[in-house]
């Protein structure tokens, strides 16, 4: 593990927004994209947190503080970092919709999905934490969004993905899917019998840059 | 004697292999029938389960346990082994703390999405401030080559350059030769305002435009005379006067 991840985790874990913040600002401020700060200091501290829970090592309740505390770091960086950025920049890429499926209730990942497609230049909707496949329909049918990615991360919620794919593909035939999230890691949940040219899956950030770099590809 | 059912959490007692041999009423109501712990255990504890509810670990364990509707919940599992069999009290989480951490963040989240809605709605209304602006300067043909350009609110600085463009180009495209302004409806005239009319006026004289002004206001005079326009268009009392004159 980094260094900056072991100092995120237990800044994440004291419950210390301003602690969290200023490391985020520093990668700022050296020049680390959001990516960067995302995929390889924010989401590896949150791996190491539940990875200390199955060692009962900390609580439920220490789970939750650190989960509060990277979700109120992810909104000072959209508010402070990103919203600036993109301020004059035209959202014309696409347009992007993503939620967790139902009962999931693990969003942090999604919200980082969402804030980097916002960045690139998507028009994005953030549906947030357990959303029943019908919202995500009727949410689709008024919006009319390029790209969907919905994220699960227990097992018994990355089960219902399938169906999940299946009624947004017979619904909607022009809409990109993507899928991600914790759940991908059981061999049993591997979803193979998926049509690559419909559904991405994205197994981690580089997955996710790859995928734009190609639609970015496919639009030259 | 103790039984289990006398405790006042759901409790059971296990062998060292997770083989449940006595559980209490309220256990078996929340978890059902089963054979082994593990099957009350969600199966991404499982590993969790195996690891510490052995008898090395003689301590409180948290676990995600699957009641019989479906439903995964958090329990605290506190252990006590007595030679072989252990004995484990169910305390499930306490969902005060879970509400009230969730209805704070709930809470957190919409006084994002309302900062975010104000930048919205900030948007939203700068777009129809310009949209404004260009109606308080509208032409109007009275002719195919006379027009009419009524303004209205504050003649500032501000108005003036996010219509002159506009103005100038529709002159041109449209071979104006004469425009009538009429400033009946103008509230407060600034001076830099003014200064950006006199300009404007100017431009208009360029391109073969000759300019009226009409619906002056008392309090509008010395301003205007300041910038010394009017030097450089007609000014008139009655705009009705023009207007019979035009169509006539």
């Amino acid at each position: 593990m980094e260094l900056s991840t072991a100092k995120f985790t237990e800044a994440l874990l004291n419950g210390d927004q301003d602690a969290c913040w200023s490391m985020v600002q520093e990668c700022v401020n050296a020049g680390q994209t959001t990516e960067h700060i995302y995929y390889h200091v924010m989401t590896p501290a949150m791996v190491e947190i539940g990875r200390l829970w199955q060692e009962n090592e900390i609580s439920v309740a220490d789970e939750h503080l650190a989960t509060t505390t990277c979700d109120f770091t992810m909104s000072r960086y959209k508010h402070e970092v990103l919203l600036p950025r993109i301020q004059d920049q035209r959202q014309d890429e696409g347009r992007a919709l993503f939620f967790c499926v139902e009962q999931e209730e693990h969003d942090l990942g999604i919200r980082m999905i969402a804030q980097i497609f916002e960045e690139k230049g998507y028009l994005v909707r953030m549906m947030g934490a357990n959303l029943p496949v019908e919202y995500a329909l009727s949410m689709a049918v008024n919006w009319e969004p390029d790209v969907m990615g919905m994220s699960a991360s227990m097992i018994s919620q990355g089960e219902k993905v399938p169906s999940y794919i299946q009624r947004l593909m017979e619904r909607f035939p022009n809409v990109e899917l993507l899928v991600g999230g914790r759940f991908l890691i059981h061999p049993e949940l591997a979803l193979q019998n998926v049509p690559e040219n419909r559904v991405t899956i994205i197994k981690d950030g580089e997955g996710l840059t790859s995928w734009l770099a190609s639609r970015n590809r496919k639009e030259e | 004697m103790i039984t289990l059912d006398t405790m006042p959490l759901p409790a059971f007692k296990m062998s060292q292999d997770l083989i449940i041999l006595e559980a209490s009423e309220d256990a078996r109501q929340l978890f059902g029938h089963s054979a082994s712990f593990l099957d009350w255990v969600d199966r991404e504890s499982r590993g969790k389960a195996q690891k510490f509810m052995t008898k090395q670990y003689d301590e409180k364990v948290e676990l995600n346990l699957v009641t019989t509707d479906g439903i995964i919940s958090s329990y605290i599992l506190h252990i006590k082994w007595d030679g072989e069999e252990g004995t484990v009290l169910m305390q499930q989480q306490d969902q005060m703390m879970m509400k009230l951490m969730q209805s704070v963040n709930e809470h957190r989240r919409r006084l994002e999405e309302s900062d975010m809605e104000l930048i919205l709605k900030k948007n939203e209304l700068e777009v129809s401030l310009t949209r404004i602006q260009e109606l308080s300067t509208a032409v109007i043909h009275l002719t195919p080559h006379v027009v009419l350009i009524p303004m209205f609110g504050d003649l500032n600085i501000e108005l003036i350059l996010a219509n002159k463009d506009r103005i100038l180009k529709q002159l041109y495209d449209e071979q104006i030769d004469e425009m009538i302004i009429d400033l009946q409806s103008v509230g407060k005239i600034t001076e830099d305002g003014v200064e950006e009319f006199s300009l404007l006026l100017k431009n208009c004289s360029l391109l073969g435009a000759t300019c009226t002004i009409t619906g002056i206001k008392p309090e509008h005079v010395p301003q205007l005379h300041q910038k010394d326009i009017a030097g450089k268009v007609m000014f008139i009392n009655s705009l009705k006067d023009t207007l019979t004159r035009i169509v006539s």
